[in-house]
């Protein structure tokens, strides 16, 4: 089956938005923040949606909001001392109110459809210019985990105990509070918040229910979101449904099958 | 001196009361001091404070040297930490190995990966607390005695200048308490460690001969630091000791 050229974007856009938010889904459901992915598509919602209302690059607008909240949340949550999941508890409906706010005040592109595609995403909103930061944060994002596995991997078993072994966990968790918010901005226009959502949880809940090693997880998840984009983008152009609908649905039957289907879940006796 | 508290008090974020209070205290390479009181009178405090986890309010907390308010990390890069009651998610998705290993990554600095040396000490620890069956079992799935064996073996495994143990013996039966202090005993000889371990119950120092020392803290502060032999000839102490327990 074969695409035609402006679609290959498309194409190549939902599979580094795939892997890189399907690498994150790993610390998100590890560090259980599976509400960061809720809170920052809506920061980057609102964002875009304030670039649309000034006419103004709805990307750079959309990162720049996501980024905020990423670098607030952190900080916040230390001072506060509260765990991060009840920060982002309480920005929420800042992110959510922003940009219905906007949206208020441009009835005209919601006539237009250019709001319902950050919510469902859009594959003719992808320029090649954005596959390429798609295609670069996928790279820093990999490199970093890489680089930086032993500290992410200390920090995703148990913070407090990385802290006592001497590891300055800050650093970490507030780079990939960062990272998130960067990768979520990128995605939004393509793949829409209720994808975004789908794919920083399940990829890592599917590969979580056959192994448990930190390192196998790692590898799978992302292999995990970039196939269910691959094929949910071409199930969507030859059944002609959205791409975010088609991707959300087919990664959601997965993971039922997954949790059916888990060793984890079987007993063995051995002799 | 390895560890010097200089009239410490430390403060929860808002506390009214400090959790422990001008506390003095000097540890010279090789102690091993058991630190015994009732419920909250700030023992875990004390250990957090020393390894620099918890900030001092006032006072200075010195360990090699370092202050611990500045150099809290590098200080716990040396500093072996046993802390009481770690648990895990049952599908958390690490080994017992992993977790052993993990207590060496601070130690060994950023972007550096363990090497064949770190595997090496950490199947020795493994094999040393005779857990060596559990290396491969998924550390949720553990008992609350074999995951208090593996956190003592995560402690070890980071070959550390010191050890702070916070009721090392939680969650063990007898058998297993009497073979580890056995083998917490000789590990504090054969590292050279100096060593501060929280004990609950004072009837146990008597069953345990490896303290030099003994603190006995009242109130967030040392009532008492003296030895094992003297603290449980005094019945004064004893008694009073049983009855704030």
């Amino acid at each position: 089956m074969f695409l035609p050229p402006f679609l290959l974007w498309g194409l190549a856009g939902a599979v580094l938005a795939g892997i890189s938010l399907g690498l994150l889904s790993v610390f998100v459901t590890q560090m259980k923040l599976s509400s960061l992915s809720f809170t920052m598509s809506h920061a980057a919602f609102a964002g875009a949606a304030l670039g649309m209302l000034i006419n103004l690059d709805d990307l750079v607008f959309a990162m720049a909001f996501a980024l905020i909240v990423a670098a607030v949340l952190g900080p916040l949550a230390d001072k506060a001392k509260l765990h991060v999941d009840v920060v982002i508890g309480a920005l929420f409906p800042l992110t959510i109110a922003l940009a219905f706010l906007f949206i208020s005040f441009n009835a005209d592109a919601l006539k237009g459809g250019g709001m319902l595609s950050l919510i469902w995403g859009s594959i003719l909103a992808l320029t090649p210019f954005k596959v390429v930061l798609l295609a670069v944060l996928s790279i820093v994002l990999g490199v970093v985990v890489f680089l930086f596995y032993k500290e992410f991997s200390a920090l995703l078993m148990n913070r407090k105990l990385a802290e006592y072994s001497g590891i300055k966990t800050w650093i970490f968790y507030d780079s990939i509070l960062f990272l998130t918010g960067a990768a979520v901005a990128l995605s939004l226009r393509l793949l829409g918040g209720v994808l975004i959502f789908v794919l920083m949880v399940t990829p890592a809940a599917i590969a979580s229910q056959f192994s448990y090693d930190l390192k196998k997880i790692m590898i799978v998840a992302p292999a995990v979101g970039a196939i269910f984009c691959l094929i949910g983008f071409y199930a969507s152009y030859i059944i002609d449904w959205p791409v975010g609908c088609t991707i959300a649905i087919i990664s959601t039957l997965f993971f039922l099958i997954s949790v059916f289907i888990s060793p984890k879940r079987r007993k063995k006796f051995s002799g | 001196m390895i560890i010097e508290l200089d009239n410490v008090t430390t403060l929860y974020d808002g506390a009214n009361v400090p959790t422990i209070t001008n506390i003095n205290l000097k540890v010279k390479r090789g102690d091993f001091i058991g630190v015994i009181g009732p419920n909250a009178v700030g023992k875990t405090t004390l250990l957090e404070t020393i390894n620099g986890v918890l900030k001092a309010s006032r006072g200075t907390v010195k360990v090699f040297g370092k202050d611990a308010s500045i150099d809290g990390s590098e200080i716990r890069k040396k500093v072996g930490y046993l802390p009481q009651d770690v648990s895990f998610d049952e599908e958390s998705p690490f080994l017992v190995r992993d977790v052993v290993l993990m207590g060496r990554y601070g130690a060994m600095g950023i972007l550096k990966s363990p090497k064949q040396c770190d595997y090496e000490l950490v199947f020795n620890a493994l094999s040393r607390i005779g857990i060596m069956h559990l290396a491969d079992r998924p550390v949720g799935k553990l008992s609350g005695g074999e995951l208090q064996k593996v956190m003592f073996a995560r402690t070890v495994a980071k070959t550390p200048k010191v050890m702070l143990l916070d009721e090392p013996f939680n969650n063990l039966d007898m058998g297993a308490r009497e073979e580890l202090v056995e083998i917490l005993s000789k590990i504090h000889k054969d590292m050279n460690l100096t060593t501060l371990m929280i004990i609950h119950e004072i009837d146990y120092l008597s069953k345990i001969n490896v303290c030099n020392r003994v603190v006995l803290m009242r109130n967030g502060t040392i009532a008492e630091d003296t030895t094992p032999t003297k603290i449980l000839k005094s019945k004064t102490l004893v008694e009073s000791f049983r009855r704030d327990h």
